[in-house]
C-alpha cells in the first residue's frame, strides 16, 4: 500500500500546520485533506506538486518507501508568532525557490 | 553532550566571525555572507508575526526573510536563521516566537542569543564607546547609541539588550527613555533613517539567475524554462533598463 497519505499527514504535522490551512491552501475541503492523509483517496499529481511547494520537497518524497525517509529530507526552523494563509501562499512560493535550486544544481552537476 | 549556555555561544559566534574572516571588533556584512556561505536567501513580503524561516535540504541551506520588518529586525533574523544553519547541533525542526530570548525554547533562546553575539561583538561595542561613558558614574548617551546601533546595523532594541548583557545600562530604564522616537533621534544626529525602515534591497541572495543564464547558454534549458524559474524569484528577464552611459 502507498505511504503517499501518511507521508502527506507528517509532513503537515512537521510543519505544524493543520488540516484545515491545508485546504485553504490548496483549494480543498478538509475533509477530502483528511481523505488523502488516511489513504481513503488517492492524491491527485497536482495536489502533490502543490504540496512539495508547500513543503519545500521534491515531489518524489511523496513516494519515499517510508515516511521518516520523506520527512528526513529536511530541517527547518520558523521564526514566526503565527502562520496566516498569505503566509502559506508565500512559504509556498519560497519552496518553490528550493525546488528549483535544487533542480539547477543538479542539471548543473553540482549535486 | 555540549551543554550551551551564553559564553558558548559567544565563543561559537567569534569562532563564526573568524570563519569568514571578519575581525572581532568590526561590523559584519550579512548579506556577503549569505553569498559566500552560499545560502539562498529569499526576501518576501510576509506578514507582521513572520520574522523568517530556516531549511536545510542535504546540505544545501536556504532562509526566508520577511522584508516587510525593518531592516534593523531583518539582520538579527539572519543572525538567527544562520544559527540554525551552522551552529545548532542536530538541526531538525523548530516552530519558534520571535524575538523573545525565550528560554523555555532552548535553540530559540540559544539563536537569538548567538545572532546578538554575532552582530554585537564585545569588543566592538566597547571600542565603540567613548571612554567618558563607560568610566565610572559615566553613562552611555543618545548619540553613542545611535552611532552603535548604525555601525552593528541593528535595532534599538536588540542594541539595549545587548548593552544590558554587557552591564553597561539597565535596559528597563534605558528603554523608558530611549524606545521611542527612534527614527527621529537618529535624523537629528544626521544619520539615514533606512535601519529602521521597512524593505529589502534584494529579492534573493544567491547564484541562482547565474546558473538559470549558465543552464540556458548551455541549452540544457529552454529560453521558456530559464524565464519561468526567473519568475519565480521575482525577476522579468525582458524587462526595460534605461542605461546611463555616463555610468559606465
Amino acid at each position: 500500500m502507498s505511504n503517499t497519505g501518511l507521508i502527506m499527514k507528517s509532513l503537515r504535522e512537521k510543519f505544524g500546520y493543520v488540516q484545515e490551512s491545508v485546504a485553504d491552501f490548496v483549494g480543498i475541503s478538509r475533509e477530502l485533506v483528511s481523505m488523502y492523509e488516511t489513504g481513503e483517496r488517492e492524491i491527485p499529481i497536482a495536489v502533490i506538486e502543490k504540496l512539495s511547494d508547500l513543503f519545500c520537497i521534491d515531489p518524489e518524497a511523496f513516494f519515499a518507501e517510508t515516511t521518516e525517509e520523506a520527512v528526513a529530507q529536511i530541517a527547518f526552523a520558523f521564526r514566526t508568532d503565527e502562520i496566516n494563509p498569505q503566509d502559506l501562499k508565500e512559504i509556498a512560493c519560497f519552496g518553490r525557490i528550493v525546488k528549483n535550486y535544487l533542480k539547477i544544481k543538479k542539471l548543473d552537476g553540482q549535486i | 553532550m555540549v551543554k550551551f549556555n551564553d559564553t558558548i555561544l559567544e565563543v561559537r559566534a567569534t569562532k563564526f566571525r573568524d570563519r569568514l574572516g571578519v575581525s572581532n571588533a568590526d561590523p559584519i556584512d550579512l548579506y556577503k555572507v549569505l553569498m559566500e556561505l552560499d545560502v539562498v536567501t529569499n526576501f518576501r513580503l510576509m506578514s507582521r508575526e513572520f520574522s523568517g524561516m530556516a531549511l536545510k535540504t542535504g546540505e544545501n541551506r536556504f532562509i526566508l526573510i520577511n522584508s516587510d520588518q525593518t531592516r534593523a529586525r531583518q539582520h538579527f533574523t539572519i543572525g538567527h536563521e544562520l544559527y540554525h544553519l551552522f551552529v545548532q547541533p542536530n538541526f531538525d525542526f523548530t516552530l519558534c516566537k520571535a524575538g523573545r530570548f525565550d528560554k523555555k525554547d532552548r535553540e530559540e533562546y540559544n539563536a537569538d542569543v548567538f545572532s546578538s553575539f554575532l552582530l554585537m561583538p564585545e569588543a566592538g561595542v566597547l571600542s565603540s564607546i567613548p571612554e567618558e561613558e563607560l568610566a565610572h558614574g559615566g553613562c552611555i548617551s543618545l548619540p553613542t547609541i545611535v552611532r552603535l546601533e548604525q555601525h552593528f546595523g541593528v535595532s534599538r532594541r536588540a542594541l539595549l539588550i545587548r548593552l544590558d548583557k554587557l552591564g553597561l545600562i539597565d535596559f528597563q530604564q534605558y528603554a523608558v527613555n530611549y524606545l521611542t522616537n527612534i527614527k527621529r533621534s537618529a535624523n537629528e544626529l544626521g544619520y539615514s533613517t533606512r535601519l529602521y525602515e521597512k524593505g529589502s534591497d534584494f529579492k534573493i541572495i544567491s547564484n541562482y539567475g547565474t546558473i538559470c543564464k549558465k543552464l540556458f547558454e548551455k541549452e540544457k534549458i529552454s529560453e521558456s524554462h530559464y524565464f519561468n524559474l526567473m519568475h519565480d524569484i521575482g525577476i522579468n528577464i525582458d524587462e526595460k533598463f534605461e542605461e546611463n552611459a555616463d555610468d559606465c
